[in-house]
């Protein structure tokens, strides 16, 4: 007989309900850390080093985190799509930063003419998830560059990527247009002559907690203009937040 | 509970990709949680041990970008997180022991002559096994405790606890030794079915 497996039987303990408070003490951890190699897709900035996406983009931070919370909670991600609603919503903060929800993906112009009133000049483009715009489409910001080298984009070092997010952060776009509770726009930090120039990517089939997913994403930047028309490319990556589970025969 | 990642998937895999999502990392929450749970209470109680589960996942999560890849399970890897933040407890661990000793176990003694006469034994050999474990250098109980609860190979204990696999090796026959001894000769590990 083998005294010491008995022994550890009699002593450990079933895991109690409360344990779910650890998962979220990690998931909480988890949605505020650098996301890691795809910070070299946000970045503002492509031409200098070469890089395949040239926006500022605020790509799934927020939908991410909102869908890890609710999965913690085991709470349904509600649909962005619904019929009753209406296609989005715009609500002015206190600190003046205009905050925009979208519910359904149709009409970017009534968007840009709802925007234009609250003194926000926009550019808004509609693609499903999957595709973006492949070509630069318009003049960077100086205030844009925050002269990152191929090395530091590249790497996976915590505090490298601590410093990136910094830096991006201080950048014009970034200032201007934050993932924040959907998209957060900030009129101040536009000056005379720029425009905000947002790309809006719709999955078509909405996440639930069963098949987490991105529900939607977006790309932002500020830009002086012309702007040219979007030329529309896969982005293989964009669903990478739920395909680590390609469910069979899907 | 709700687990985001097919079984399909291997431990590594979700690492890997937990590194560009990082919110992908509680994937390994939903598979090894109640495991670590089991085997921190086993060794501080269950009063340290739900906060000591969190602890390691936290840990696991900052030090994902250095998990080795080639190894597609990530159990011995978490096993050996909580059991140095145990090492951390061992004044707790050892006065578990203690208190266990003199408590005796949960059920009570009843029935014939002779079940009577077993329970005895067993509490007594019980009461040996708590005193030798408490007796035991930290290390040589880490390494005893690991490889008894765990059933893992002497490789995956000496990547669990980052030491050579021959200082696995030598931790768990010194420590054998001395738990055989204060049993009267009979190895607790030594598994009769063998032959």
């Amino acid at each position: 007989m083998d005294e010491l497996k008995t022994l550890i039987k009699e002593l450990e303990h079933e895991p109690p309900h409360s344990l779910a408070r650890q998962r979220l003490r990690l998931t909480q951890e988890a949605s505020t850390a650098p996301r890691g190699r795809r910070w070299r897709r946000l970045l503002p900035f492509g031409r200098r080093t070469g890089l395949e996406r040239p926006l500022l983009s605020g790509r799934r931070l927020a939908m991410g985190a909102a869908v890890a919370a609710a999965v913690a909670a085991g709470v349904a991600v509600p649909s962005l799509l619904g019929s009753a609603k209406p296609a989005y919503a715009l609500t002015e903060n206190q600190d003046g930063s205009i905050n925009l929800k979208i519910y359904d993906f149709r009409n970017p112009e009534h968007l840009e003419k709802d925007l234009a009133k609250w003194g926000v000049p926009a550019d808004i483009t509609y693609l499903p998830l999957g595709k973006r715009c492949g070509n630069n489409r318009a003049p960077f910001l100086k205030g844009d560059d925050i002269g990152a080298t191929e090395e530091e984009l590249s790497s996976s070092d915590a505090a490298t990527q601590a410093t990136l997010r910094e830096r991006l952060q201080k950048s014009s776009s970034y200032q201007a247009i934050r993932p924040q509770d959907g998209i957060t726009i900030y009129p101040r930090h536009i000056k005379p002559g720029e425009i905000a120039m947002i790309e809006v990517m719709e999955n078509p089939v909405t996440p639930t907690v069963e098949r987490p997913g991105v529900a939607w994403q977006f790309s932002g930047r500020l830009t002086t203009g012309p702007i040219e028309p979007c030329k529309v490319v896969a982005d293989p990556s964009a669903n990478d937040i739920g395909d680590a589970t390609p469910p069979p025969g899907s | 509970m709700v687990t985001d990642t097919s079984p399909l998937v291997v431990d590594s895999e979700i690492i890997a990709s937990s590194l560009d999502d990082p919110e992908k990392f509680a994937a390994l929450f939903d598979r090894y949680a109640a495991m670590l749970y089991r085997y921190i209470s086993f060794r501080l109680g269950p009063e340290l041990a739900e906060d000591l589960v969190g602890e390691t996942f936290l840990i696991a999560f900052r030090r994902r970008a250095a998990y080795d890849i080639a190894y597609r399970e990530a159990r011995p890897w978490l096993l050996g997180i909580a059991t140095k933040l145990i090492t951390g407890h061992r004044r707790s661990e050892v006065s578990r022991y203690r208190a266990l000793e003199r408590q005796g176990p949960a059920q009570t003694v009843e029935g014939p002559e002779e079940a009577i006469t077993r329970d005895l034994t067993a509490q007594g050999s019980r009461t040996a096994l708590l005193n030798a474990l408490a007796l035991l250098s930290r290390g040589d109980r880490d390494a005893l405790l690991l490889v008894a609860w765990s059933d893992m190979t002497y490789e995956e204990a000496a990547r669990a606890l980052d030491i050579p696999v021959g200082t696995v090796k030598s931790r768990l026959n010194r420590a054998r030794r001395k738990i055989r001894r204060t049993l009267g000769g009979v190895n607790p590990l030594e598994e009769h079915d063998h032959g």
